[in-house]
């Protein structure tokens, strides 16, 4: 596979986001899956990531759990919520909750997909724009499927280093 | 002071436990308002663990004003720059209480829009 050093950086940047919040917030008793393919003649890397914790939507109820109004949320829209900037399951100790808004800003650059099944929640995100939906089949974890493509057009990079960066 | 990243972590920036180990040492002198710089020079990956527990971490204590007045950051490059930015936006409100109740108002109305 031969991409650019700055988009595979990049890439391996995004990918960590997902296997943090895997380990972070699944608790998944068994571990967290992956495996991709390099597909040459599209110029695309699949990469998918499974575990097999709670999932997002009872993640996200079960946190709300003070509010009784919390249990009757529906896993489309607690996926919706989960995909926003700083939001997290996680209020205590450092901040969280920018990993998938990052990972959500370069698929779109990138022109790529992220698909995402938990519970019952289904969600696809590509370059023009996000869904969520409800599904009749219920599934006990969480199931990433990224669709990347190793073109470097996709992904504009600023050539320079900062010197020194105002924050 | 100033401190080299590849030195002290290496050229992947990712995890919180490497950010909670640069944490621990800026903390304390940011805390006398001292100055500290972090060199990124050779640094090539990261992810937004590693800046929540580094920089993110430190908004719970200082200001927001004097954190950018006295961290400097240098050599970093752009997905360096777009990540640390971002964690920095987000962290000057999470310090903030959490509304439970809000959080439910706003799922619920993002629920209401689906079943339309």
């Amino acid at each position: 596979m031969q991409v650019s050093p700055r988009l595979r950086d990049a890439i391996a940047g995004r990918m960590w986001e997902i296997y943090n919040n895997a380990f972070e917030h699944a608790g998944s008793q068994i571990g967290v899956f992956t495996c991709g393919q390099y597909f040459r003649n599209k110029k695309e890397l699949i990469l998918s990531v499974v575990d097999f914790g709670q999932g997002i939507a009872a993640n996200v109820r079960n946190y709300l759990i003070t509010d009784p109004r919390a249990a009757n949320l529906s896993s489309a829209a607690c996926l919706h919520w989960a995909f926003q900037q700083g939001t997290t399951t996680r209020p205590n100790g450092a901040p969280r909750g920018v990993g998938l808004d990052l990972l959500k800003d370069f698929i779109r650059v990138n022109h790529g997909k992220l698909e995402v099944y938990s519970n019952e929640g289904y969600g696809i995100i590509d370059h023009t724009g996000e869904r969520f939906e409800n599904q009749s089949i219920s599934f006990e974890g969480t199931f990433f499927h990224i669709t990347l493509r190793c073109d470097a057009r996709y992904y504009q990079f600023a050539n320079e280093v900062s010197k020194n960066l105002q924050l | 002071m100033e401190l080299r990243i590849l030195d002290l972590i290496g050229p992947r920036c990712i995890v919180k436990e490497d950010g909670q180990r640069v944490y621990e040492k800026i903390h304390p002198v940011l805390n006398k308002h001292q100055t500290v710089t972090l060199d990124f020079e050779g640094v090539t990956q990261f992810a937004s663990p590693f800046f929540n527990f580094s920089i993110g971490q430190l908004l719970k204590d200082i200001i927001e004003e004097d954190l950018r007045q006295h961290l400097q950051v240098k050599n970093l490059v752009s997905d360096g720059e777009l990540v640390i930015k971002r964690v920095i936006e987000n962290a000057s409100r999470y310090y903030k209480d959490v509304d439970y109740r809000k959080i439910v108002d706003s799922i619920l109305e993002q629920q209401a829009k689906e079943s339309q």
